[in-house]
């Protein structure tokens, strides 16, 4: 009996590690990672890198000016969010090869979120009370026109860098919600939306635009915004059956 | 050409042709024979020991300290074209082989600093395209 126990712990942990193995081979840049210094050439921050973090960044001097004086303007938790604050603005590419960062000369500028971690913010959004999910609701960021619409069951997912994000969550008929986000990691954030109290009154009146000669065919009496164009489908229908 | 580096410890040196002026170097310098001539100087590259480690390590090494180094442990010319020789010491290299291939090094040093790498007869010469 303790054999078989111990049996099938032994094929639990076993699972348990091929599952855990995909995970190992995410980018380099999602290593944590923080820096001791607040200001430094960008030399130092990748000298920094090279002897503390495990990961060996290569460049050659020619890519950027390695002497320009960085500090970081908000503490970074992981390596690609350093590099990225720390290579901002600079003609260089990073390429991931031989289990090393590559930093390799580019015409274009670093672009503002191409060494973030990205991680999935996802979550259900349903009415505020009831919890009824609300499909098609709408999760969009202002700052970089990303956005994610929620499925049948009210679930949303969208891949994020890391960073502060500020979101809008907006649904035809319930007020809109702002969020402020931190991404560090995944993250669920359920949304509950509350109804909107007043709707103002809207009158939808047909207009008469597209028909040709219309008011011609109607009889005074038959005439109303509502019904003129079923009126007239019917007259069609009736001339048809009963041929004159 | 022969050389004698010292890791650890002090060893002594003469020549046949005169034996009574031992010199004696110690760790972390060498010393080159060439043509009866005893010199001595520092180690310069540290990856005199590459042969044995199988490790390349570079820190703001020049362009064509690195092509030197390179050809030592793979024993391949490897050299910087004529037209790259004056801004061979602009070209500064960062970058730790352990044990890669020939092909793999160059590849990454070709990515680093944008040049090509072109053969002629027996040498490789890094080029700027």
């Amino acid at each position: 009996m303790r054999i078989r126990l111990l049996y099938s712990l032994f094929i639990f942990y076993f699972l348990l590690s091929a599952i855990r193995l995909p995970a190992q081979k995410r980018s380099m840049l999602y290593r944590p990672f923080r820096t001791h210094l607040q200001k430094g050439t960008i030399k130092e921050f990748l000298d920094e890198i090279n002897a503390v973090s495990g990961v060996q960044i290569e460049y050659a001097s020619v890519s950027f000016q390695d002497s320009r004086i960085i500090s970081p303007a908000s503490e970074t938790l992981t390596l690609g969010a350093l590099l990225q604050q720390v290579l901002s603005g600079e003609k260089v590419k990073a390429i991931e090869k031989n289990d090393k960062i590559i930093l390799v000369p580019s015409t274009l500028p670093l672009a503002g979120d191409a060494l973030l971690p990205r991680y999935s913010f996802f979550g259900m959004v349903g009415e505020e009370g009831s919890r009824e999910p609300l499909h098609d609701a709408v999760i969009y960021e202002p700052a970089t026109h990303r956005a994610a619409i929620t499925n049948a069951y009210g679930y949303f997912s969208m891949l994020l860098p890391e960073g502060r994000h500020q979101l809008e969550i907006s649904y035809a008929g319930y007020a809109t919600r702002r969020l402020e986000v931190e991404l560090h990691w995944d993250l669920r954030n359920d949304i509950s939306m509350p109804r909107k109290e007043y709707i103002p009154e809207v009158i939808v009146t047909a207009g008469d635009g597209i028909k040709k000669n219309a008011i011609d065919k109607i009889l005074p009496g038959q005439y109303d915004a509502y019904n003129n164009f079923s009126e007239k489908m019917t007259h069609c229908a009736r001339s048809s059956f009963f041929p004159a | 050409m022969d050389e004698v580096l010292v890791i650890t410890g002090k060893v002594r040196l003469t020549s046949r042709e005169d034996p009574s002026h031992p010199i004696i170097i110690s760790a972390g310098q060498k010393a080159t024979i060439l043509r009866n001539k005893l010199s001595v100087s520092g180690l310069g590259t540290p990856n005199f020991m590459s042969w044995k480690t199988g490790l390349l390590e570079f820190h703001q090494t020049p362009l064509d300290q690195v092509a030197l180094d390179i050809s030592d442990h793979y024993r391949t010319k490897v050299s910087l074209a004529p037209a790259l020789q004056t801004e061979a010491g602009v070209i500064k290299v960062t970058a730790h082989f352990d044990h890669q291939p020939l092909d793999q090094v160059l590849e990454e040093i070709k990515l680093t600093t944008g040049l090509q790498v072109k053969r002629e007869k027996d040498t490789l010469f890094f080029v700027r395209q």
